[in-house]
């Protein structure tokens, strides 16, 4: 037990170090160039966010976590929804997935300014940019999940008497559950571009917004600041999933 | 004491096939014709029979899991058209829910059936020594072996209250001393529990070791009736009973019969 921690932690020693070269690199490389506007360095962007710490954590983190959340909650209830739906249905099921496929083909990114055409400068449009990426991978890997379950197990329950409810509480819901988190997974670090991708267009708080407007200062660390926060902001949120994972699904599942 | 098949249930039958015909789908064709089957109570019967033979569907239809073109199945002398969760059922390979523990999988018929949760968790605790499961009721199905598995199943199924217990090949995945060791308790457990026992099985020494009667399948479609071999070796059964000179009979004169059957 002892000696698998060990491990672990050395695997991952491998990558600190990839990634202290790369920013001693980057440090040098940025202080060499000497343009900071363009290539700030990772010391300036550290900097920068203590300077601004007040503005960053307590009013644009708060709007773009806001606006994941919100985001994140209607593709949850949906993409369940509708998976769930389809699995009890094969006209919902004919009729919807190859909807539900074929919209991965629209470029979201693009249709992003029609939702500020919509839904103004209000939060809506950055969460509809959310929803639209987000959707997609909860509902397949939900469906999947509920597919997954071989009709042995359906019918064993079956013989017990076991009502349709009873076998999707007892024996799909479970079955479905590690399928649910890996597309949650994917999910949230999503979540984290679709926000930013709706504060660049039309916002007045937000990280993504306001890494667009010092931009337009030229102010190169301000650029960087809040977006090392929007991905320490994905990781936080691939962790929160990870730690569900493992109180909600038990031991059996990562043991395998 | 067993009497051959016959159209009508005799008290005492438990279940009853009459006239029951069935195949699967429009297409497909027939696998039982005007079948008549009769189990008494407290028998254990052997299904035996080449792969493909239709055992697993006379248990599908005996669960209510598929239900006859024609005829009529009779539970306890009462005709059920619905005979979901009137028979325990214990399948091929053991179906265990991987996400559950040896303790929630046996809980899962009790569950079921409305049981209070503490209530079932109390009856099935109080199995476990006598399942040799004492100490387990914790572990997930992947730390058992293999002959610990079957027996959380054969639990499971007992759990579910009923009176016929459909075991369908539940050794067949067993080393042969773990299978042996396996069949012997399994008789244990029928004399105790007083259950009708049907069990599916490709090894002739084994139906012959555990039966009361057993049951031929040959190539479908079966008409009217499955021949049958009456087992008479007296019980208690144990590993001597497997050299006496009336299991070598006995085992001769049913391969003799499954033989000239294939051969038909
Ligand atoms: N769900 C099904 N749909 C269509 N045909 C089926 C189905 N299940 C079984 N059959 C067919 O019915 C026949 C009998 O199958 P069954 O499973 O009852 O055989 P078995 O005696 O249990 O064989 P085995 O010893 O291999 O388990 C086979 O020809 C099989 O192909
Ligand atoms: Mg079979």
């Amino acid at each position: 037990m002892k000696k698998k921690k060990v491990n672990s932690w050395l695997s991952y020693t491998g990558s600190g170090i990839i990634v202290a070269l790369l920013f001693i690199l980057w440090e040098t490389g940025a202080r060499l160039y000497d343009k900071s506007y363009i290539l700030p360095s990772p010391t300036e962007i550290f900097l920068k966010l203590w300077e601004l710490h007040d503005i960053l954590f307590f009013v644009h983190l708060p709007a773009t976590l806001n606006i994941i959340l919100i985001g994140l909650g209607i593709s949850v209830v949906s993409g369940v929804g509708l998976a769930v739906w389809m699995n009890q249905s094969q006209v919902i099921e004919r009729s919807f997935f190859p909807l539900i496929i074929t919209s991965q083909t629209i470029p979201i990114i693009a249709l992003a300014p029609i939702f500020v055409l919509w839904f103004g400068y209000s939060i809506w449009s950055k969460v509809a940019v959310t929803v639209l990426i987000t959707f997609f991978p909860i509902t397949v890997s939900t469906f999947d999940g509920l597919r997954s379950v071989s009709r042995e197990y359906e019918e064993l329950l079956k013989t017990m008497g076991a009502s349709s409810k009873q076998i999707f509480m007892k024996v799909k819901v479970p079955s479905a559950l590690p399928y649910f988190y890996s597309g949650m997974k994917v999910a949230v670090t999503m979540s984290v571009i679709g926000a930013a991708i709706g504060e660049w267009l039309g916002a007045n708080a937000g990280l993504g917004y306001f890494s667009r407007r010092m931009m337009t200062q030229m102010d190169g660390a301000g650029v960087f600041a809040p977006i090392v926060l929007l991905s320490l902001l994905g990781i936080l949120l691939f962790l929160v999933i990870k730690l569900l994972e493992k109180t909600t699904t038990t031991k059996w599942s990562d043991k395998e | 004491m067993v009497k051959t098949n016959n159209n009508n249930p005799k008290s005492g039958s438990q279940l009853h096939f009459q006239q029951v015909s069935f195949h699967y789908g429009q297409e497909s064709s027939s696998i039982f014709q005007q079948l008549n089957v009769d189990i008494c109570k407290g028998e254990f019967v052997s299904l035996l029979g080449p792969s493909g033979s239709g055992k697993s569907t006379f248990f599908r239809l005996a669960t209510g899991l598929e239900n006859p073109a024609g005829g009529h199945i009779s539970i306890n002398q009462k005709e059920e058209k619905n005979r979901l969760g009137k028979v325990g059922y214990m399948p091929q390979n053991d179906l265990l829910l991987p996400w559950r523990t040896v303790l929630e999988n046996g809980v899962l018929p009790l569950e079921i059936k409305g049981v209070r949760k503490k209530d079932a968790r109390k009856q099935v605790i109080s199995h476990l020594e006598k399942f040799g499961l004492a100490g387990t009721e914790h572990k997930y199905p992947h730390e058992l072996s293999g002959g610990m598995r079957q027996r959380v199943s054969f639990l499971r199924a007992m759990l579910s209250g009923n009176d016929i217990l459909l075991l369908d090949e539940p050794f067949s995945a067993l080393d042969s001393m773990t299978r042996f060791s396996m069949q012997e308790w399994l008789l244990e457990q029928w004399s105790t529990w007083q259950k009708t026992l049907i069990f599916i099985t490709h090894d002739i020494e084994e139906a012959l070791f555990l039966s009361d009667r057993v049951l031929l399948f040959t190539e479908p479609p079966i008409e009217n009736k499955l021949e049958e071999v009456i087992i008479s070796l007296s019980r208690p059964r144990d590993t001597n009973t497997r050299s006496a000179p009336e299991f070598m009979a006995l085992k001769q004169d049913l391969l003799n019969k499954m033989t000239s059957k294939v051969q038909l």
